[in-house]
């Protein structure tokens, strides 16, 4: 079962090096990348709550949502008011066995609890080459709706 | 903590007297159950004392029948979490919680479960900062949530049962 934890001094160094496979390392900042986000982006009072991912007692990955503010300069009302899946990382050990579907599922039953209050809609990007993640995200059920986050395509679910 | 105040382990007779049972005979399924639990041991009663009176309550289920629950051995499920309201937002509750946590942890115990309604936004908040941050599934009964015939009782709106890792 796919289980969330804080990120504590006991598994930030295992987290940060946690890694993909060389094709995959340009489409997806480095985790000690994001935890450096998430602090700016709780330091100006906004949301991020990056998380290690766990199989069981097994570290697989790594996870980070957001509500309102990613630290864009110009942001649309899509942005603001809702909830983000703002990184996603399975370790190259453990991907192509379905750890990836179940840690979306697992980050969307914690974003419908409304951990940073309620909200309609969650929303992800990606870079316009990542066709990888551009099919699971479809076959999710997430939706592009023409809009760009910087360079990446902009995909949306309605909760 | 500030002077008078104590976080410590209190009795079934304690529990009753906060929830105004004068007597076991006369109380309610829910306050049965607690109290026969505290008295086997099966649950631990977790108090905020300030000069001999409870302000706050916390117990922490060691077993139930349900395992996503408490299965005795690494799963515990917290309830009845509650702090007065005179009391509230100064962080008694916090350390109530962490004071039961690390004893779960001295025994053996690797994670926790803990139910919010969903609609308990400030709740829901309150056990995500506390590190509830994977929801195990929906839930209509409250496992210690009784009806006239000791049987969980149904409830209306979904809630949540959360999840820490200790």
């Amino acid at each position: 079962m796919i289980i969330f934890k804080e990120i504590t001094n006991a598994n930030i160094w295992k987290v940060c090096s946690l890694e993909l496979f060389e094709d995959q390392k340009d489409f997806v900042a480095e985790n000690i990348q994001s935890l450096a986000e998430a602090y700016a982006t709780r330091n100006e009072g906004n949301n991020a709550l990056p998380l290690a991912v766990y199989n069981d007692e097994d570290l697989i990955g790594f996870v980070m949502i957001g509500k309102g503010t990613v630290g864009n300069e110009e942001e649309s009302d899509l942005i603001k008011e809702n909830y983000c899946l703002w990184r996603l990382m399975i370790d190259k050990k453990y991907q192509g066995q379905g750890f990836g579907k179940q840690t979306i599922d697992a980050a969307m039953d914690l974003i419908r609890t409304f951990p940073f209050g309620k909200a309609k809609k969650v929303w992800l990007s990606y870079e316009p080459e990542n066709t990888h993640a551009r099919d699971v995200y479809r076959k999710y059920g997430f939706v592009e709706n023409g809009e760009m986050c910087g360079n990446e395509i902009i995909a949306v679910y309605a909760l | 903590m500030e002077k008078g105040f104590i976080i410590r382990k209190a009795t079934g007779e304690e529990m009753l007297a906060l929830w105004g049972v004068r007597e076991i005979k006369k109380a309610s399924p829910t306050a049965k159950f607690f109290y026969n639990n505290i008295s086997t041991g099966n649950t631990v009663f977790w108090t905020l004392d300030h000069d001999g009176e409870l302000l706050g309550e916390l117990y922490v289920f060691l077993n139930l029948e349900d395992k996503d629950f408490a299965d005795g051995r690494n799963t515990a499920y917290l309830c009845a979490f509650r702090v007065k309201k005179e009391y509230r937002g100064q962080g008694y509750g916090s350390r109530l919680i962490a004071t039961a946590l690390e004893d779960l942890k001295q025994i053996g115990f690797g994670r926790v479960t803990i139910g919010v309604g969903s609609d308990e936004p400030q709740n829901v908040r309150l056990y995500r900062r506390l590190g509830f941050i994977t929801k195990i599934k929906d839930c209509h009964y409250d496992p210690c949530g009784l009806d006239e015939n000791m049987q969980p009782r149904y409830e209306e709106t979904v809630w949540w049962l959360l999840q820490k890792e200790l």
